[in-house]
């Protein structure tokens, strides 16, 4: 259903190029009739007999608000499809984060500014991927200090091996005289293998 | 314009349905993210395409949510209100 009545083919700026159209809104929808409009218009370039009376530039600025109206919701759209690319772009998986995104960029969409929104979602960007190195830095430190740690342990291990060999080596050598019984070196040896309490 | 305290079908015109259809059409675009009620308020400001007052703004947007076209969320960052379009609404948006 079409609620809203077509533009008059002879209302005033109907004729202008779109984005002379768009340049005259965003210009001057906030200066006082006449004086602000007027000189804004003839810097903009339109002059003499194209400037608009009273009537026709109200109602001109009728149908760009309700205009404006349908370009943001053109640019929420550009703005949530752009958010999602940078998040894909970048490896983004935090669901909060994309969200995040997304708001500032519709934000800034309906604010009229969608260059700041782009501007938005790439700074967001920069940010996930340093908070992405640093969890990378502290991941290799952590990998780090446990290879630290086994080597430790090992060398910790091989000390206790070396121990138990000399220990093993001097009960042999006081074997050798014959003084000592068999059956005391062997629990001796068990001993210090740990095989006997 | 909508005023508070008109009810019913007869009480929207045809900019009446103009401005609820673009409130609405904002609110799917947004998705599920949504939009602030500011932001939906600037919108309804400007798709009436005059200037409106408090008044008028609050009733179009008391229209939209009593029917249960809209809902609010809690955004998890600001803790700011973010309405967004329910089953309901779209039902209603592809009905206009």
């Amino acid at each position: 259903m079409e609620l809203e009545p077509k533009e008059r083919i002879d209302a005033w700026g109907a004729d202008l190029p779109e984005k002379v159209r768009w340049d005259c809104y965003d210009l001057c929808r906030g200066l006082s009739w006449p004086k602000g409009v007027i000189d804004q218009l003839e810097a903009i370039g339109i002059k003499d007999d194209r400037l608009p009376r009273r009537t026709a530039w109200y109602n001109f600025l009728a149908r760009m608000r309700k205009a404006d109206a349908a370009r943001r919701i053109d640019r929420i759209a550009q703005s949530v499809a752009e958010a999602q690319a940078v998040a894909d772009r970048h490896g983004i998986k935090a669901a909060v984060f994309v969200e995040t995104l997304k708001t500032l960029a519709i934000d800034k969409a309906m604010g009229g500014d969608d260059k700041a929104a782009t501007q938005l979602a790439s700074a967001a960007a920069a940010i996930w991927d340093r908070a992405q190195r640093e969890e990378e830095l502290r991941l290799k430190n952590a990998a780090q200090a446990t290879k630290d740690a086994a080597l430790a342990l090992a060398r910790e291990k091989f000390e206790a091996a070396e121990k138990r060999l000399e220990r093993v080596a001097e009960i042999a050598d006081a074997a050798r005289g014959g003084k000592v019984d068999p059956a005391t070196v062997a629990d001796e040896i068990d001993r210090i293998l740990g095989r006997k309490k | 314009m909508l005023t508070a305290g008109r009810k019913g079908r007869d009480a929207m015109d045809a900019t009446d349905r103009f401005v609820i259809k673009t409130a609405l059409e904002t609110l799917r675009a947004a998705g599920g993210t949504g939009v602030t009620k500011k932001a939906l308020l600037d919108q309804i400001d400007l798709a009436a395409g005059a200037p409106t007052t408090d008044e008028q703004r609050e009733a179009a947007f008391s229209l939209i949510r009593d029917r249960g076209w809209m809902t609010y969320y809690y955004e998890p960052v600001w803790h700011s209100q973010r309405w967004t379009l329910t089953e309901r609404g779209l039902t209603a948006l592809e009905g206009m």
